[in-house]
């Protein structure tokens, strides 16, 4: 019995859907259509660009440059919580 | 994308400077940022030891490391929140920074110093998780720089920690906050230290860029007791700022730091006493530390 990834993989598939996006917080995978700027991608996804390094293997990588659709990237969010102003 | 200085292929984007960086020329702006705000604030001398307040994520360990590599005398101070397994692998970050780099680290628990860890204080105390950790933090950083006759602390508060502080305190028209809102604050009493941000030059993009770029391996998740944090929001906000007019965040703390912070200061300093509990600096009898420590012990016994 197929798995609804597994569906979900081959729809992708057809759909010419291949490149892979990790994203954190939590920890999750989605599929995009590879071949675009990185910018295409974050705007795609409703991801500013200032809130998130863009990871390709071991180098960053910037808006403006094409991911290729067989690349996998991770997209690593910056923001972190605070405790508040000092009180003396 | 081309690097401003060399011409290179670009690893970092900086809008907000309209400029991008090769790797190493963007490492090089990082150290240059740090070393212009320890030398505009006066932070510290290399004569003096200072107590790096780490917490095993980026920012904090992106301070370490450069003030390490400067050649400044340096201590870690990791306080253990006993956050479930967050606080677990945070602190192994720290120890495994530490050990590499050959640099002496003191762990502190916050379960053995106020009787709970963070998530029995939030349910204790029915505030904001981040109520209570923050108070505490502050209260053991100090502390512990007494005990161990460090002057110092430095945190790694960014620009973003700044501007979202500032906005919060703004919004919320709390000028009693906005004196204290500086990359510097200055001892006012022999029992409370110096403290200093020689990041909030710089935003946490650039800091994660640069604890990625250093292979610095910091914790990458965030805390679980963050979600729908205030500061979180305020954050959140000014990115959307920032995306709409690159520089709005740098604009807002360094206009509010230059040129309006001025005005909020008091005419008169605030009188400071010792807790007649633990002797630590409070504005009362006794500390707000102490208070929460009998609050905890209360409702745990």
């Amino acid at each position: 019995m197929p798995t609804d990834e597994w569906n979900r993989g081959i729809l992708d598939a057809i759909a010419g859907i291949r490149m892979k996006v990790i994203l954190r917080n939590p920890r999750r995978e989605v599929a995009v259509a590879g071949d675009r700027r990185v910018k295409d991608i974050l705007r795609e996804l409703d991801i500013l660009p200032e809130t998130v390094l863009v990871i390709c293997g071991d180098d960053l990588v910037t808006a403006d440059q094409v991911v290729r659709d067989d690349a996998t990237i991770e997209l690593r969010p910056v923001m972190s919580g605070g405790s508040g102003p000092d009180p003396l | 994308m081309k690097c401003r200085k060399c011409g290179e292929p670009a690893v970092l984007e900086l809008r907000r400077h309209n400029a991008a960086f090769c790797a190493p020329d963007f490492l090089e702006f990082f150290r240059n940022q740090v070393r212009e705000a320890i030398r505009k604030h006066h932070m510290f001398t290399r004569d003096e030891t200072v107590l790096v307040a780490v917490s095993g994520g980026k920012d904090s360990l992106a301070l370490w490391d450069v003030l390490i590599d400067e050649g400044y005398r340096t201590t870690g101070l990791h306080l253990d929140l006993g956050i479930f397994e967050y606080s677990v692998e945070s602190r192994v970050k720290c120890e495994q920074f530490a050990a590499a780099r050959g640099v002496p680290l003191i762990v502190s628990a916050v379960r053995d110093q106020v009787g709970a860890p963070v998530p029995v204080i939030k349910t204790v105390t029915r505030r904001p998780p981040c109520s209570g950790c923050g108070l505490s933090k502050r209260y053991l950083m100090n502390r512990v720089a007494l005990e161990h006759r460090i002057p110092v602390v430095a945190t790694g508060h960014n620009l973003d920690d700044e501007a979202a502080t500032l906005f919060g305190s703004v919004l919320h028209w709390q000028t009693e906050a906005l004196p204290r809102q500086s990359p510097a604050l200055p001892s006012t009493h022999p029992k409370l230290v110096r403290r200093v941000k020689p990041l909030y030059r710089l935003s946490e993009r650039e800091t994660a860029a640069f604890a990625f770029l250093r292979k610095i391996d910091y914790i990458v998740e965030e805390c679980p007791f963050a979600a729908g944090a205030t500061s979180i929001t305020h954050k959140e906000i000014l990115s959307r700022l920032e995306d709409a007019s690159p520089g709005a965040k740098h604009n807002f703390l360094f206009g509010f730091l230059d040129r309006a912070r001025p005005a909020f200061e008091r005419a008169e300093a605030v009188a400071l006493n010792e807790c007649l509990r633990c002797g630590q600096v409070t504005t009362g009898t006794i500390c707000a530390f102490c208070k929460l420590a009998d609050q905890v012990k209360r409702r745990v016994s």
